[in-house]
């Protein structure tokens, strides 16, 4: 699957590889209203990773259903919406716009955006706001949903198990890390907005780490946060992840999603697994 | 199955030439760019074996191309470690490249353009020159610098009275901004000749602004190429946005992505009262 707000929504990437071979194209976040974003600068490279605050830029929910969803779900691709809002309210509305006759194969809520003024991580930091946000959503759909969890909390599991509870078919673990970057002679921050979230390789280890607590719950995760190459896919695979999401990477390398697959099916082969659900979750102790 | 897309895929390291202390240019093999590139796309270039640091694609315009070789060229300052990585590339070792990207300059409706540029920028232009001088038109090119020394290229040019170097000691050239060059050497001659003629820019933002303030009244094509921090060079993560006055056609924002709308735009495009300096 590719991570949200790494991908566009999957049409920009047609020219590296045929998206109807990916598990999803997960889009960009959508809003009710249309939202111009954060002022610049938006992004920063930093140690194998990089910090952004783009604040949800996109065109709005009426212009993705008319203009660019069309074009998504005739080239095949497996679609996973994903949605953020200012409630549980305005959240439910989308969802309710959204729906399987659309081509749409589930929703993901993004929980965690570090980058708005309101809404966004709020949501995901308490387990009883998190679990009201995730009803409103199942009762304005029929789709599965996905909730994407902000990894900006002291323990995840409870938010793991209020999502499930709440009705989330998975939770996606994780969003970025919140971070921050100065300019040391300018005397002022990388990023206008100061704080910002974390991606890339950096934040991988932390990442496979609230994979593997959350996939104790036995709630069905989605581990994201880092992968660049097959060895870091499978560590969340190995971990207990049910799917990975390939986000920043998709960066530095618009083609590596579409092999990824093929490594993965090679890998197992050479591992003696038939398939890859035998190898989730099979971790030794050490 | 494996294999890499046309547009993004590892490429041979053909040669790396230091110009000057500050400039160097990288030859590398890639039919794909080679044959599809116009001047002002740019292509974002990293070293391989695949690191994590540093992470992303360097965003190069394409400063020229040898399609017989099936090679491009770009031209590069090494400022981080992204390009300084690139100029210690040897002939023989592979980069990934993703490219070309974004928008290019049109100068089809002219017969005669003016080039205007400086600073670390000035690659799309000396693409520009070469490809419009193939296809018959008559090219202006005034370069601005501290000194006409730290400009790469000069020799290559035949020093006619087209090409134009401005330099802020007064060393050599004109002593001025490369616009006020434009102004004082070239700009009445082209007005004089009642042909169609375009303008074309690229360099600091300052120099832009300042260029763009001096044309405005003379009702002229300006086209300008922008540099921007650029995370996947192909519109979606949405960090190389700037401000415009007119709404994005697919969007409707009043901005752009300088990676995937430009890096090329009409300069009436561009809120450049909005627009950041750096």
């Amino acid at each position: 699957m590719t991570a949200s707000g790494t991908f566009g929504f999957g049409i920009e990437f047609m020219e590296y590889g045929d998206i109807s071979a990916l598990g999803a194209v997960v889009t960009k976040s959508i809003t009710l209203e249309p939202r111009a974003g954060n002022e610049p600068p938006r992004i920063y490279e930093t140690p194998s990773g990089m910090l952004n605050s783009i604040g949800l830029e996109n065109p709005g929910l009426e212009f993705f259903k008319e203009k660019i969803l069309p074009q998504v779900v005739s080239a095949g691709a497996t679609m996973v919406v994903n949605i953020a809002g200012e409630s549980p309210d305005e959240y439910g509305e989308i969802a309710g716009e959204l729906s399987a006759d659309d081509g749409i194969a589930a929703l993901e809520v993004n929980a965690g955006c570090p980058n708005v003024d309101r809404g966004g991580m709020t949501f995901g930091r308490d387990p009883g706001m998190l679990a009201d946000l995730v009803a409103a959503v199942c009762a304005s759909t029929e789709l599965p949903i996905i909730a994407k969890l902000t990894p900006n909390v002291a323990d995840i599991v409870p938010l793991v198990e209020a999502a499930g509870r709440a009705g989330a078919s998975a939770v996606t673990v994780m969003n970025t890390l919140l971070g921050m970057s100065v300019d040391v002679r300018k005397r002022v921050p990388h990023i206008k907005r100061g704080k910002a979230g974390l991606s890339g390789p950096a934040i991988r280890p932390v990442a496979v780490r609230m994979a593997f607590e959350a996939a104790q719950t036995g709630v069905p995760v989605v581990g994201a946060g880092g992968i660049s190459d097959l060895d870091s896919a499978m560590q969340f695979f190995l971990v207990g992840a049910r799917a990975v999401e390939v986000g920043t990477w998709n960066f530095a390398d618009p083609a590596f999603i579409f092999r990824l697959p093929g490594l993965i099916s090679d890998f197992l082969e050479q591992q003696g697994e038939t398939n890859l659900g035998a190898y989730i979750g099979s971790l030794k102790s050490g | 199955m494996h294999a890499d897309s046309a547009k993004a895929s590892a490429a041979r390291v053909l040669d790396v030439i230091r110009l000057t202390p500050a400039h160097f240019r990288i030859d590398i093999e890639s039919e794909h760019v080679s044959a599809a590139s116009i001047p002002g796309q740019f292509v974002m270039v990293r070293p391989l074996p695949a690191v994590t640091d540093p992470l992303l694609g360097r965003p190069l315009a394409v400063l020229g191309r040898d399609t017989a070789a099936s090679s491009f060229s770009l031209l590069f300052t090494p400022a981080g470690r992204g390009t300084r990585i690139l100029a210690e590339a040897a002939p023989g070792d592979t980069v990934h490249v993703n490219g070309p990207l974004g928008t290019g300059f049109d100068f089809s409706a002219f017969d005669e353009i003016a080039l205007i540029g400086g600073g670390t920028g000035i690659a799309p232009l000396y693409f520009l020159a070469a490809e419009a001088r193939a296809a018959g038109k008559t090219v202006h090119l005034v370069l601005g610098a501290r000194t006409c020394d730290s400009l790469p290229f000069t020799g290559s040019f035949s020093p006619d009275e087209r090409f134009h170097c401005a330099t802020d000691d007064g060393s050599r050239g004109f002593h001025g901004s490369a616009v006020d060059a434009f102004f004082h050497l070239v700009a009445d001659r082209i007005a004089s000749n009642r042909r169609p003629v375009g303008l074309f820019a690229a360099g600091p933002v300052p120099m832009m602004k300042a260029l763009v303030s001096a044309t405005r009244e003379m009702g002229i094509s300006l086209q300008v190429s922008l540099e921007a921090r650029m995370a996947c060079g192909i519109g979606v993560c949405r960090g190389c946005v700037i401000p415009a006055r007119t709404p994005h056609p697919l969007y409707g924002h009043l901005t752009r992505a300088v990676c995937a709308d430009g890096p090329v735009f009409d300069a009436s495009v561009i809120d450049w009262e909005r627009l950041p300096d750096v």
